[in-house]
């Protein structure tokens, strides 16, 4: 099929009255929450399409930078209609360009751009025997790991009888939201157009008129065409379960949510984001330059591994079927949650205790001591125990190694002062040595000393910190006290002013007691690469290495390991299939907790029966880990939308006669509220739910060393000149 | 009212953004206006209390079940009349009549307009209101307007649209 751009004109650039649509025939609030949130988990960059010019994603994108938003549309004068619609005006070095032609052909032209696609209600406009083509051209103009975020409609509720539509507005008053409601219902949730696939609006409106006679019918009818043109054409009538699978196949699904109880698309549409995760990398493993590679292989085989059994064990731990609905995992949920909450309330007592996960937050405060001013209030002093056997970094804290790294790298550029007090009883160890050249490549910036152990502890004791291993102070902003290192390292940040200067003055204290390193003579002085390059012990090679300098770290006696393009093959494999069981996993469990606070709210008997009566009829979807039965609630919203006419949330007083005994209003009304709780970030409260889980937080990291392993990768393409 | 009165014409050679500034005056001293429409011949009358999003543009909260209510439909012609409720017979008299048509409402704004005008009204809404209540926007297309302190006894101004 051909673009036309002047009959596309004809439609788009007449509609001048866009100001005039409403939610849900634009993007919701809810959605874009949980796009942003998608879109800021893969860190988006480059280039980022939106197919049509929906003004809600333009100010979305806008917040991002480092993109180029690519806006693709049919119509010019559309565009710029839309252009005025926006809220947020875009940085200078962010202005949307715009692409004119036809979504599938552009994106056919522009293979791997991509970091994200932007779709809102487009597919109406693709006539069904071009989605696939459709669907083939975003994939193909996705990068590895970019996301297509597109909200459908789906047809999965029973379409309404039109007359019943035309009495309610009958009854009700001409304003835009009532037209905008009119026009979702009408055309997409009623039975104007049963039986065809090829919504003409012209023919619609003609039948409408013809059957809903009355002045009010004529006058919202004529105010229809305000919202969707008249002389438009959409694609629509086959049910979602037709089209799901030809829906972008090849991309991974991360999210399907369903659109809420209270829209009037609720049962007729979805926002689906799915990501393009290749496992066709092709490699080469004759090269040194793969080294990155080997270890990254060989870290994410080990961690994958440490997932998996972590996973087996909280799934066997988890109690889920029969019939006990997730108690224990309720538990599970509430007990996180209650550490959660402690910590948060600790925040705001300016304290908070962090572990491994919160690392990068270290690297932010470094950035702000290096903004500020005065000598003081831009030295990062730090104690460090260190004994004769230790290297100086554990290979299970690559986050500590990088701390350091990024520390140096900012006092070689002057931007804070280093002071290193090493408690150690070997100050003349070799690690020790090449530390101290580390320090004289560097200059006045990095400063050691060193304090026997004794002297440490019995310091700390006589300030009360004996409770602590060591600590750090950054600037006169914060302080760290670690608790403990291994398995891993735990401590607490502190903000308070008083606290943080009290364990200034005690690490002066230690200072000055300390023996100073001597400096040598200039002629070592190197530069810093030199000493990463040569001491492969102090830079490891981990995730963040690069690839460069992997190559002279392995001439230097780095390990070595055979790269095997079947073994990399069946990490991603087991990579996938962790995520994705975690994913299911945890979807259950939520579905599985917020059924159980129904039963809390019906009791047991009646919630059986009333799950019984919800999904009957459905088949119901099994739980890929244990085979389990567990429903999904939305059975039940979609039973509670049958049984309960919720106009306007006003309840009708009457009991439920069809249950033994009969379900009585509040008991409804405590369903309803239950099940539509946040009705519209369902998914999103399971996904804050999951930061509170232990494999979700697996599934999170094993994602983060994917796409880092995936980065290296793209770079040894790149090196390498591989297709 | 200046940087509106380009969008009418007066006449009589008074100065638009003279007139307008009047008109707005009254609209803002006063809240309480009568209002009225013809459809399909039949009459009807009524009170309603108003808010102004612009000049020009009316905003009133009636029941949508009433006679009158069911009449608003978008296009329909209305008039209003407005005088100040103070007045006593001799004094300089001061009012306005109003034409213009039923606008599509969009409810959030106009509720903010009203409330805005009308504090009470929140609390009212918030303690169940009544429930077939809706907001009318109504577009003014021509005013008339009579202020005999500022133009002297007997003088109407006709207020006409000239562009939107």
């Amino acid at each position: 099929m051909k673009f036309n751009a002047s009959a596309v004109n004809q439609v788009w650039g007449t509609h001048k009255t866009w100001f005039l649509v409403r939610t849900p025939s634009r993007p919701a609030a809810w959605q874009l929450a949980v796009i942003r949130e998608r879109l800021r988990e893969i860190r988006i960059d480059g280039e980022v399409a939106i197919l049509g010019s929906t003004p809600e994603f333009q100010d979305l994108l806008s917040e991002f930078e480092k993109i180029q938003i690519k806006i693709i549309d049919r119509s010019t004068d559309f565009s710029k209609q839309m252009g005025h619609q926006r809220r947020r005006n875009d940085r200078t070095d962010a202005i949307p360009s715009l692409i004119v032609g036809d979504w599938t052909e552009v994106l056919e032209g522009m293979p791997g751009r991509f970091s994200a696609i932007l779709s809102d209600l487009t597919s109406g406009n693709i006539p069904y025997t071009a989605r696939a083509r459709h669907y083939a051209a975003i994939h193909s103009a996705l990068r590895d790991g970019g996301v297509f975020a597109d909200r459908v409609l789906t047809l999965e509720s029973p379409l309404v009888s039109r007359k019943s539509i035309y009495a309610e507005f009958g009854q009700r008053p001409i304003s835009i939201e009532s037209v905008n409601e009119l026009n979702c219902r009408l055309l997409f949730t009623s039975d104007i157009a049963s039986g065809t696939e090829e919504l003409k609006i012209a023919q619609i409106l003609e039948t409408a008129r013809n059957e809903w006679t009355s002045d009010i019918g004529q006058a919202y009818l004529e105010a229809l065409t305000l919202i969707t043109p008249s002389n438009g054409v959409w694609w629509y009538g086959r049910s979602w379960n037709e089209l799901r699978n030809e829906h972008v196949p090849l991309l991974q699904e991360i999210d399907n949510i369903p659109e809420p109880i209270g829209s009037v698309y609720n049962g007729f549409a979805r926002l689906i984001i799915k990501r393009r995760h290749d496992a066709d990398i092709i490699t080469n493993s004759d090269s040194n330059k793969n080294t990155v590679l080997r270890c990254q292989i060989a870290a994410l085989r080990s961690h994958a591994a440490a997932v998996l059994e972590e996973s087996k064990q909280l799934i066997e731990s988890l109690p889920l079927p029969d019939g006990n609905l997730g108690m224990a995992f309720l538990q599970r949920v509430v007990e996180k949650a209650v550490v959660f909450r402690d910590d948060c309330h600790r925040f705001k007592m300016e304290r908070i205790r962090i572990d491994t996960r919160h690392w990068g937050f270290m690297e932010s405060l470094f950035e702000q001591i290096a903004g500020l001013s005065g000598v003081r209030a831009k030295t990062y002093a730090f104690c460090w125990r260190h004994q004769r056997t230790d290297v100086l970094f554990s290979s299970s804290s690559p986050e500590w190694k990088s701390l350091f790294v990024k520390a140096i790298e900012l006092a070689a550029e002057s931007k804070i002062t280093l002071r290193a007090l090493m408690v150690t009883e070997d100050e003349d160890s070799e690690r020790m040595k090449a530390l101290e050249r580390l320090q004289t490549s560097i200059g006045q910036n990095f400063q050691i000393a060193y304090i026997r152990t004794a002297d440490f502890e019995s310091t700390m004791a006589s300030d009360a910190q004996s409770q602590y291993k060591d600590f750090g102070v950054f600037g006169e902003k914060a302080a760290f006290l670690t608790q403990e290192y291994e398995p891993t390292v735990v401590g607490e940040y502190l903000w308070a002013r008083e606290q943080v200067s009290r364990l200034h003055h005690l690490f002066d204290r230690m200072w000055d007691q300390a023996s100073k390193a001597q400096k040598k003579s200039s002629r070592n002085i190197r530069p810093l690469k030199y000493w990463k390059k040569k001491f492969a012990d102090l830079v490891m090679v981990d995730l963040k290495t690069p690839v460069s300098s992997v190559a002279q770290i392995e001439s230097h006696g780095g390990g070595a390991f055979h790269l095997n393009k079947k073994d990399l093959q069946k990490a991603f494999t087991l990579c996938a299939d962790i995520s994705t069981k975690v994913e299911i996993l945890l979807r259950d469990c939520i579905e599985a907790a917020l059924i159980r606070s129904c039963g809390d709210a019906l009791g047991a008997e009646k919630l059986k029966k009333f799950v019984e009566r919800s999904t009957n009829g459905n088949s119901p979807r099994r739980s890929v880990n244990r085979g389990s039965t567990i429903r999904e609630c939305s059975d039940i919203r979609n039973q509670l939308d049958k049984m309960y006419f919720m106009q306007e949330w006003e309840f009708v007083e009457k009991n439920w006669q069809e249950f033994n005994p009969p379900l009585v209003q509040g008991e409804m009304r405590e369903l309803v509220k239950r099940v539509n709780k946040r009705p519209h970030a369902h998914a999103n409260e399971a996904l804050d739910l999951a930061e509170l889980v232990v494999y979700r937080d697996a599934g999170r990291s094993l994602e983060n060393y994917f796409s880092k392993w995936r980065e290296s990768m793209d770079k040894i393409r790149t090196i390498k000149g591989c297709p | 009212m200046a940087g509106i009165s380009h969008l009418w014409g007066v006449n009589g050679g008074h100065d638009s953004a003279d007139a307008l500034e009047s008109a707005s005056r009254l609209m803002q001293k006063e809240h309480l206006a009568a209002f009225g429409i013809v459809n399909r011949e039949k009459l009807g009358i009524w009170t309603a209390y108003f808010a102004l999003q612009d000049f020009g543009e009316i905003v009133i909260l009636t029941s949508a079940a009433s006679a009158h209510g069911r009449c608003l439909l978008p296009g329909t012609q209305i008039a209003m009349c407005l005088f100040l409720r103070t007045q006593s017979w001799g004094d300089p008299i001061a009012g306005l009549q109003a034409y213009g048509e039923v606008a599509i409402t969009d409810q959030v704004n106009s509720e903010q307009v009203y409330s805005k005008r009308f504090a009470e009204y929140a609390a009212w809404r918030r303690e169940g209101g009544q429930s077939n209540a809706a907001f009318y926007l109504i577009r003014l297309s021509a005013l008339k307007l009579v202020d005999e302190s500022r133009y002297g006894e007997e003088k109407f101004l006709e207020i006409q649209r000239i562009g939107s």
